[in-house]
């Protein structure tokens, strides 16, 4: 066989993988059509937006850089394909106290201003699509999900509940600092000698923003609502 | 011409090509050396702290987020990538006859290569990496990267060109399809992924691509044509079917490029996907089984030579771990039964590992031992040196395997029991990780040997003889190239 | 070496053709992109352009309601009407300017107010 037949068939039987697994599928995501939702609020122009609050795109970069996608997921699987949709918290709520069950899979939009889906790898911790909304209602949580984020991020085993957690404490993203006139409102409850207090750094700032906002539980239009509907 | 004539001039010819090769090969067999110490050094930080997060829990730049990519990184592309260069440098220089032209180039481009990845993974460290798994050099290093990839590799793309005999043989076109097929798969997923704006699901898939064909289009090629010249070399036989080595090698050709995005099952992106990359792992088995199948025939009549020679040793472990990679492929990847389970577990790990460490890496160090005496004209100094090497690495590799594919699975079981608290999965995953990180000790352990034996040869402090350095004293009767001695062939 | 098959023409020509194998799908994903790329459209153009519509049919409907031509009309009336009219003395205390000599005066001659009751 020459070395022009081989790279012809080479490029032949790379070259239809290529297009119909990466190039086709790419082009055709770049321009998903917004997907029709007449029953939204009229600012939403009557498509599905789900909206993020928070500092999505620098909370999203320290995410990345931090590696926490090698522990954590960000996708909420249908129910063919794992178990993550029964579990009462991550998909959404079980029992949402205003809208009932208000648990989905992840859909298209859910990633809306990331540039990386940060889907995850392995999942050594639980997934996050709906951080925000556990962290609201959850017991003792629900006063400053911020709070609690920070106490996690700066060392996860002092919470007692977590104290078998695998999530590596996060000195390097706070601050320690002398007590001005009065503590920070946002110092964390940590003894770190007479006045002295620790205050989360812009990076922890970011990124527990970021974090907040991981709510994916918005209503979906029926085009995108595949729970069995009722009897 | 008589044929003593004929043997000398093959044998200067021989030579002359190990002599040009000098230089490059050890560069990158030393680099990827030091490489892989480093990326084993930062693999047991990153698996102590799996299940001891506050281990040097102050050092920013040691969280596990971030040495686990540097560990990563620094193998497949510190040490993989490079080792792959020295065995391809060589074995298609000697297959085709022709001698090394480029030296200065090669060696300028492996120099740079090796500066990017010391910056990188510096980068990633200092919290500046991309957060995309296997690609999380900051993203400065692709073109460099490539542009060093290609004026180390194209050397090889001429020597084919311009061989001497029409036909090539099975390890000339694995080692050329290698060639070409890594800067398609690179530069595919970094323009898609760092140069032009997409959605960010697709972007993690082709990512997931990324991952898969990397393993299955670089490195199981390189490792497959490096057997496929060992195995028949020093045991004397010919290789045991031509037409199953062909099979191999298209199967993968037409298999290889689908596979990957099975890691996104239940991700929003096209239905098919997903199934198309599973499928595609799965099918694996094919060409994995074809070329284990007439490798290990190969050797098979002539076992003998397994208890004497480091490079046969190697290479037959590897094609064994070549056969489980491949049942591996099948059953990790059952849609329904399997995985759901091992889709986010240490399964993932643990195939990538077996790819990497087990198949691609003791092909390599077979190709090694083959190799390095005959580019510096000295023997390897001490076979226990070797024995410890092997022992150690296989030991340590068995380990990871059974641990991380079994265990994993059962991780993910913990993990899809809905009606648990979440903690009892984390449970589940804190006994495999002490484990794994005992298995990566005794890996580095045993590269401290290669290391410590690769730096005498480099410094041309091996033995000098005529008889090669054999695992036990060599029992009669040989094949006529028995891992001989260097200056025979 | 059979001089047909390796000389310095053949490696020349084969080291361009080496290159260009390696970026062959990097060409073709250029050539693909030049004639088949939309620029992107996220959600949040498709909601701003039905804002930029509300906000333009406003500020129509504004400049329709006020327009220039009859405020020009009436500014020459008004002034007028300023023109001639006297300045006045103020009537209550509630428009005095504070701090002036008659705001002095009228806090010395009323007596201290009561303070409000405490809510």
């Amino acid at each position: 066989m020459s070395l022009r037949t081989f790279v012809l068939c080479l490029t032949a039987s790379f070259g239809i993988a290529w297009l119909a697994i990466i190039v086709i599928p790419f082009f055709e995501m770049r321009e998903l059509a917004p997907v029709p939702y007449p029953e939204a609020k009229s600012t939403s122009a009557g498509i599905f937006f789900p909206k993020r609050t928070g500092r999505v795109m620098t909370g999203a970069r320290v995410y990345a850089e931090n590696g926490c996608y090698q522990c954590h997921t960000q996708l909420v699987r249908p129910t063919y394909a794992g178990n993550d949709l029964y579990r009462p918290d991550w998909g959404g709520l079980k029992m949402d106290p205003d809208r009932g069950d208000t648990r989905r899979e992840t859909n298209a939009w859910d990633f809306n201003g990331e540039k990386f889906a940060q889907i995850g790898t392995t999942r050594m911790g639980p997934d996050l699509s709906n951080l925000g909304r556990r962290l609201e209602t959850s017991d003792g949580s629900s006063a400053d999900p911020a709070a609690w984020l920070y106490a996690h991020l700066y060392n996860p085993r002092n919470n007692p509940k977590l104290w078998n957690s695998t999530c590596p404490p996060h000195p390097f993203l706070f601050e320690k600092r002398e007590v001005k006139e009065y503590r920070a409102p946002d110092a964390l409850a940590v003894n770190v000698g007479e006045n002295m207090e620790i205050v989360p750094g812009p990076d922890a700032k970011a990124l527990v923003s970021y974090l907040i906002s991981l709510k994916k539980d918005h209503p979906v239009p029926a085009a995108l609502n595949f729970t069995p509907a009722e009897k | 011409m008589s044929s003593a004539t004929t043997n000398t001039q093959d044998a200067l010819v021989r030579s002359g090509i190990d002599r040009s090769l000098r230089h490059p090969v050890m560069f990158f067999l030393m680099s990827g050396a030091v490489w892989l110490s480093f990326a084993l050094l930062l693999g047991v930080i990153a698996s102590v702290k799996t299940s001891s997060p506050g281990f040097l829990g102050h050092c920013g730049f040691l969280t596990y987020g971030r040495v686990y990519p540097a560990h990563i990184n620094a193998l497949v592309y510190g040490w993989g990538m490079q080792t792959a260069f020295a065995v391809i440098l060589w074995l298609m220089a000697r297959l085709t006859r022709r001698e090394c032209t480029m030296t200065g180039a090669i060696l300028t481009a492996g120099h740079v290569w090796n500066l990017t990845i010391g910056l990188g993974l510096i980068g990633i460290l200092s919290g500046f990496g991309t957060g995309m798994p296997w690609m999380e050099f900051p993203p400065f290093a692709w073109p460099v990267l490539l542009a060093s990839y290609c004026v180390i590799l194209v050397g090889p793309f001429i020597q084919f060109r311009v061989r001497p005999e029409e036909r090539g043989n099975i390890a000339q076109w694995y080692l050329l399809a290698a060639v070409i097929w890594f800067p398609w798969i690179y530069l595919t997923a970094n323009v898609l992924l760092h140069c032009v704006p997409g959605h960010p699901v697709m972007g993690a898939a082709i990512n997931a691509w990324f991952r898969s064909a990397l393993i299955f289009l670089f490195f199981t090629p390189v490792a497959l044509g490096t057997a496929s010249y060992l195995a028949p070399k020093v045991t004397g036989n010919p290789l045991y079917s031509d037409s199953l080595a062909k099979l191999g090698f298209w199967s993968l050709a037409i298999i290889g490029p689908w596979a990957g995005m099975q890691k996104l099952t239940g991700a929003p992106i096209p239905y098919f996907l997903p199934y198309l990359g599973g499928a595609a792992t799965a099918l694996f088995f094919i060409p994995a089984l074809a070329a284990a199948v007439n490798t290990i025939r190969t050797i098979w009549p002539s076992r003998e030579v397994l208890t004497v020679s480091p490079t046969l040793r190697f290479t037959l472990a590897g094609m064994v771990a070549l056969v489980l990679l491949g049942v591996a492929a099948v059953i990790l990847n059952l849609p329904d039964s399997m995985l759901p389970a091992t889709q986010f577990s240490f399964s993932g790990y643990g195939f990538e590992i077996l790819a990497l460490y087990g198949f691609f890496g003791f092909v390599m160090f077979g190709a090694t031992y083959f190799i390095v005496p005959r580019v510096t004209c000295r023997e390897w100094i001490s076979r226990r040196l070797i024995r410890w090497h092997f022992l150690f690495s296989l030991y340590g590799i068995l380990t990871i395997i059974f641990v991380t594919l079994i265990g994993g699975y059962q991780q993910g079981l913990g993990q899809e029991s809905w009606s648990l608290p979440w903690m009892k999965a984390v449970d589940a995953g804190v006994s495999i990780a002490v484990v794994i990180t005992f298995a990566w000790c005794l890996i580095l352990f045993s590269n401290i040997f290669f290391f410590l034996h690769l730096t005498l040869m480099w410094l041309r402090l091996g033995r000098r003889g005529s008889q090669p350095t054999l695992l036990a004293c060599s029992p009669g009767n040989l094949g006529p190239a028995a891992s001989g001695p260097a200056t025979a062939h | 070496m059979d001089p047909n098959r390796d000389n310095p023409i053949i490696r020349f020509t084969t080291f361009w053709w080496g290159i260009g194998t390696f970026m062959i799908f990097a060409l073709l994903f250029a050539v693909i992109w030049f004639f088949y790329h939309k620029p992107v459209v996220s959600l949040e153009d498709v909601v701003a352009k039905v804002r930029y519509e509300t906000k333009a049919r406003i500020q129509q409907e504004q400049t329709a309601s006020l327009p220039r031509e009859s405020i020009d009309a009436a500014i020459p009336a008004v002034a007028r009407t300023l023109a001639v009219a006297k300045p006045a003395a103020v009537e209550k205390p509630d428009q005095v300017v504070p701090d002036t000599p008659t705001a002095r005066r009228l806090a010395a001659e009323t007596p201290a107010t009561p303070e409000p009751p405490k809510p």
